[in-house]
């Protein structure tokens, strides 16, 4: 006959493991937690690809929106956030003059968006000063404002944009000071808001392309 | 069966002790660490285009509730019960005569509640995404729209963001503004005026940038709370008992920087 004796080694060995295995959960725990957290931090920069211009490699794009109201029968608060503006930024005018400068904005279908009054105008296009401006412009006309086909034929047609080119005041994209090397090219793509309202929303890439501008013999 | 008792009383106990132990362990992770960026913004970033929901913006509607006052208090942060301004509640009368003495007790214990309650009907919207250069470190907020004519103290969180108000980089005193501001330059900002008054710092150039505190803005989100109130007053307290509450993340834009090459005509 056994006794109780004969079996505590044994027992207390399978006990002393038993609460080792347990204990050792809690630090198991504790380091998969730590590597979620840290696997939540990161970001996966610079999605897309990215190429310098030739002029200036290191233009930045900042896109202001502003409600746009579509009520509806069953709600009259619906509508939606509208792209407003958009500005490339940290513009270097004494580099980048006499150059075209051309905006399109991009679905997350890889399609590019209507920024005009008809269909096919896909681009957004100026002709950059041959000289760098001292004070800001704003005339369409001077800055040579136009549509542009997606394959960069002109159009003819009503200009519903608006353009400012500034070097003075404050850059929208980060605040800094504006200058003639650090200027801001800012697209109004409708200030009326009657035609051409772009939900923001669908806007997932920009594409800034800077042209050559050739001038015609004896300009 | 003695040290079968004992074997059995000596596991127990160390099964308890394990067992608090691990309960305390999930607790840690269950907790909310201070860093509160990493929750609720990661998941959203890793893949913005698939977490948009149909919706396009955030809406927050604050319906009107038939609430007392003592129970919208007691449902939102407010630590401390405010008075309600009562004769009765007074267990001594007052002397008729005011002294410089009692306005001065008066001014420092406010004894009327500036917080409407229940909340009025209020819409305000602001898109689910921004999206902004993934180099971006800052940016000009002003895509925020709401409806109303009361007065209100809009309280905007940053989750790994900062809020920087009028002056670029400075602590702005906005004495001789409609508005009061408080928490300029922190991740919890406080504005508090008109609706209109609102609207207007927002619309305004210098408005309200915001500014990462690590980094690219790229992932952090920021969230807006819009409380109604009888006067203007940047009290913190006040941020929870608004019923309309609308959250931003920022979303990198994907961007082409390229050159295009002219068409040239050949000379014949």
């Amino acid at each position: 006959m056994s006794s109780g004796f004969n079996h505590s080694r044994p027992r207390k060995s399978k006990f002393i493991l038993g609460a080792l295995v347990l204990g050792a959960v809690p630090l198991l725990v504790s380091t998969f937690a730590a590597s979620v957290t840290v696997g939540n931090g990161s970001l996966e920069f610079g999605q897309g690809s990215q190429q310098a211009t030739a002029c200036d490699s290191t233009v930045f794009i900042a896109m202001g929106e502003e409600w746009h109201p579509s009520p509806t029968p069953t709600d009259p608060s619906n509508g939606y956030f509208r792209v407003r503006a958009v500005t490339i930024s940290n513009l270097d005018l004494t580099t980048c003059a006499g150059k075209k400068l051309r905006l399109r904005l991009i679905d997350g279908a890889s399609s590019e968006i209507t920024t005009g009054p008809t269909p096919d105008s896909k681009v957004l296009q100026i002709a950059l000063p041959d000289q760098a401006p001292t004070s800001n412009v704003s005339d369409p006309v001077a800055l040579g404002l136009s549509y542009l086909s997606g394959i960069g034929a002109p159009i003819s047609t009503t200009l519903l944009a608006t353009v400012s080119l500034s070097v003075s005041g404050t850059a929208v994209y980060d605040g800094t000071t504006l200058s003639a090397t650090n200027a801001d090219a800012t697209f109004y793509l409708d200030p009326t808001a009657l035609t051409v309202n772009i939900d923001g929303q669908s806007v997932r890439r920009t594409t800034v392309e800077t042209v050559n501008n050739p001038k015609a013999p004896g300009i | 069966m003695f040290y079968s008792a004992r074997n059995r009383t000596i596991a127990i106990a160390i099964g308890g002790l394990v067992a608090l132990t691990l309960s305390a362990s999930f607790a840690d992770d269950l907790i909310p660490q201070d860093s509160v960026v990493e929750a609720p913004t990661a998941p959203l970033v890793e893949s913005p285009a698939p977490t948009l929901p149909p919706q396009e913006t955030t809406t927050a509607l604050a319906e009107s509730e038939s609430v007392t006052v003592a129970q919208e208090i007691g449902n939102s942060p407010i630590s401390t019960p405010r008075p309600t301004p009562s004769a009765t509640n007074s267990p001594t009368p007052r002397p008729t005569v005011t002294t410089d003495l009692d306005l001065l007790a008066e001014n420092e214990t406010p004894t009327v509640d500036i917080l409407i309650s229940p909340q009025p009907r209020l819409t305000l919207h602001m898109p689910i995404s921004l999206g902004i250069d993934p180099r971006s470190r800052s940016y000009l907020m002003n895509s925020i729209e709401f409806w109303g004519t009361s007065t209100y103290l809009a309280c905007f969180n940053g989750y790994g963001v900062g809020f920087d108000v009028g002056t670029a980089g400075a602590i702005d005193d906005f004495g001789n503004e409609n508005f009061i501001v408080a928490g300029d330059r922190t991740a919890n900002l406080r504005v508090s005026g008109t609706g209109a008054a609102i609207k207007s710092l927002l619309r305004t150039p210098g408005g309200i940038r915001i500014n990462s505190s690590n980094g690219a803005l790229a992932g952090h989100a920021l969230s807006l709370s819009l409380t109604a109130l009888t006067s203007a007053a940047t009290d913190e307290s006040y941020c929870g008992a608004s019923k309309a509450t609308s959250t931003s993340v920022f979303s990198p834009l994907k961007i082409d920087l390229g050159l295009v090459k002219g068409q040239g005509t050949l000379k014949k």
